[in-house]
């Protein structure tokens, strides 16, 4: 796939988020490194835990201090510095520039209010509109994600919609803005799979027509292989592989990202048993000596207990595991 | 093989607003007149979107919820119609895991004492000794050290919660489990495991599963046969080698099409049909589907087609076959 570098939207480099608990520091994002390009869908794959939504939620600088506490080498949208903004300019970038949508719309939603009171609040906020305009605006948000009879639904409240529904809803009110960044953590995963196939197809759309970009967050492989370019692979707070969708799907690197690939049951073959990883997930409060996954990985040798790997260039692809250490073969 | 379970036209419909001083004000016909028989030692998957019914059913099954009407037959025996002492001996060898598996498990409780509870409830085992030697059998049938017994539900991570569910379930040699949603809720990598350790116990101890789930992978990989729901009825029942292959219901069809797919070089194709199921407060008239449906026609609108024969071990519901 030959492809001209887009500009770069939005480049993090070295996210360290620290939690201070009772029982001791967590570091749930342990030096991450991303970039966005314009108009992509970057795709943040991981397990519970591993800190993708942690991610997400430091760049749009939502992590509560205390008990958190974010640090970034760079943090920068459109070349701006995020982290050297004051809280007033913050509140600017959220829902004009990025903006988020989350797993559970129905929490997401305030339930005391009719949707259109919600959109028009974010319009008149954001886009210094007058009521009026601000509700004309709404209604074409709202037809924008393809709800049907817009004006109608203005007047009703989150619990008077379905989940798919309420799902659209928060996609219009942060597109509402045109944002050129759009962090959507765990879209689909409590949606069904009808439904969810529906709104894949709404944030592809947005991509590709409105131009915006997504860091898709989720734990599902099979949707990074349905909508992603590039994914980034995470685990227990670092980057474990970043590559193309296609690298990704046709030659995974990292043994935890072959790991995860092979435990899905396919739907064309017929298997007894399916592979697993063994183990869980390391407890963030005492990570392992070294490789982070080298407790469960099937390919650990001496090195991988007493040194964590860096991030190793191999085909277009980074991985972070000894295997690809050019010195060491 | 003969068949374990049998369930003829069940249902189970929700009143709504029904209580002290309230007018009816709308049924919801959750499961509506749905037949099917379960063999010994295979696994039943049930499918369908939210709402659809798949839980309510393997809750009626179990008499956890009264059946509106329908006959539950367990070993041609019909279990609807007993008596609660009368069914105890049936509660043995019936159980059920649940998906949100920190919520089906006592936080008050030592893992060691929700094992027991069960044995206790049913007078299987006194002696302390026993019970403990029993209790370390279970754990380690689901590959948890027995050295978990003193640990409480909030220790364990989320795949060590729903195999100590598993083992719960597993305490009174039962030989129907219904596993509502059993995997949804794990990681990716848990859920592999906890899908091999329950075929595995499949084998060793003979156990009939009725799999409830809405992820189709998962339930091709796991069952031996699979029903879809769609708004309370079976719309398609089949082996699932002919189903996957050959599925006849448009739903059905519309399902697997909906699966996002593992290569990133072949997208899917655009999907074959919009929409959202309907209010189950009020279904569509005829056939259920006709709204979504993009094969519908007149008949569909006013007549409800039932479940026909296709071919061997496969039905469907549909007037296209009829065409």
């Amino acid at each position: 796939m030959v492809n001209t570098l887009p500009d770069i939207l939005l480049e993090l480099k070295n996210l360290r988020t620290k939690f201070k608990t009772f029982d001791g520091e967590v570091r749930a994002a342990d030096g991450i490194d991303l970039t966005v390009h314009k108009k992509e869908v970057l795709g943040i794959l991981g397990e519970s835990g591993c800190g993708k939504s942690v991610t997400a939620l430091s760049i749009m600088r939502l992590i509560p201090s205390p008990p958190g506490e974010v640090h970034a080498d760079k943090m920068e949208l459109n070349g701006v510095e995020l982290q050297s903004l004051t809280e007033k300019q913050m509140s600017k970038v959220r829902g004009n520039e990025i903006s988020m949508i989350f797993q559970e719309s129905f929490s997401a939603l305030n339930p005391t209010f009719t949707i259109g009171e919600q959109l028009i609040d974010v319009l008149m906020l954001h886009q210094r509109l007058d009521r009026g305009a601000a509700f004309h605006k709404a209604i074409e948000a709202l037809s924008l994600v393809q709800i049907p009879a817009a004006a109608k639904r203005l007047s009703d409240y989150p619990h008077q919609l379905s989940g798919g529904m309420r799902q659209r809803v928060m996609l219009a009110m942060a597109c509402a803005c045109t944002p050129s960044l759009l962090l959507a953590d765990e879209p689909t995963t409590a949606l069904d799979v009808t439904i969810q196939a529906q709104i894949l197809e709404l944030l592809r759309w947005l991509q590709s027509e409105k131009k915006i970009a997504i860091m898709l967050i989720t734990h599902d492989l099979a949707l990074m292989a349905e909508i992603a370019q590039r994914v980034a692979v995470l685990y227990a707070g670092v980057v474990v592989e970043n590559a193309s969708v296609q690298n990704l799907f046709t030659k995974p690197l990292h043994p935890y990202t072959q790991g995860l690939l092979a435990s899905l049951p396919l739907l064309e073959a017929e298997c007894e048993r399916l592979k697993v990883i063994p183990g869980g997930v390391p407890n963030m409060l005492s990570l392992p000596d070294g490789c982070r996954f080298h407790p469960r990985c099937p390919h650990c040798w001496q090195i991988c207990r007493q040194e964590e790997p860096p991030l190793f260039p191999q085909n277009g692809s980074e991985v972070r595991c000894w295997l690809f250490a050019r010195e060491m073969k | 093989m003969s068949s374990l379970l049998e369930v003829r036209n069940l249902k189970k419909y929700f009143f709504l607003g029904k209580g002290a001083g309230k007018e009816q004000n709308g049924v919801v016909r959750a499961v509506d007149g749905i037949s099917f028989t379960v063999k010994k030692c295979e696994t039943l998957g049930l499918v369908g979107e939210s709402g659809c019914g798949k839980s309510s059913a393997g809750r009626v099954i179990l008499r956890l919820l009264t059946a509106t009407a329908g006959e539950i037959l367990y070993e041609g025996q019909n279990i609807e119609q007993l008596s609660h002492r009368e069914l105890l001996p049936y509660r043995r060898k019936m159980q059920i895991i649940f998906q949100d598996q920190s919520g089906s498990l006592n936080p008050h409780l030592t893992i060691g004492n929700a094992l027991g509870e069960p044995l206790r409830v049913h007078r299987l085992i006194y002696r302390k000794e026993e019970l403990k030697a029993k209790v370390e059998h279970l754990l380690e049938l689901v590959g948890l050290s027995p050295d978990q017994m003193c640990r409480y539900p909030h220790e364990l991570s989320g795949g060590q919660r729903q195999r100590v569910a598993l083992a719960r379930a597993l305490a009174l040699n039962p030989q129907l489990i219904v596993c509502d949603e059993p995997v949804s809720a794990l990681d990716v990598s848990i859920q592999a495991q906890i899908i091999n350790l329950l075929k595995e116990l499949q084998q060793k101890c003979g156990l009939t599963y009725i799999f409830i789930a809405h992820d189709l992978r998962v339930v091709k990989h796991i069952s031996d046969r699979i029903a879809v729901m769609y708004l309370g009825k079976i719309v398609e029942l089949s082996s699932k080698e002919s189903l996957y292959a050959r599925a006849k219901h448009p739903y059905t069809q519309a399902l697997l099409a909906s699966i996002p797919r593992l290569t990133p070089s072949v997208r899917r194709q655009p999907l074959i049909f919009s929409g959202e199921p309907p209010n189950p407060l009020n279904p569509p008239a005829g056939c259920h589907f006709h709204t979504r449906c993009p094969y519908a026609f007149a008949r569909c609108a006013w007549e409800e087609p039932l479940l026909q024969a296709v071919d061997f071990d496969h039905s469907a519901a549909c007037h296209l076959l009829d065409r």
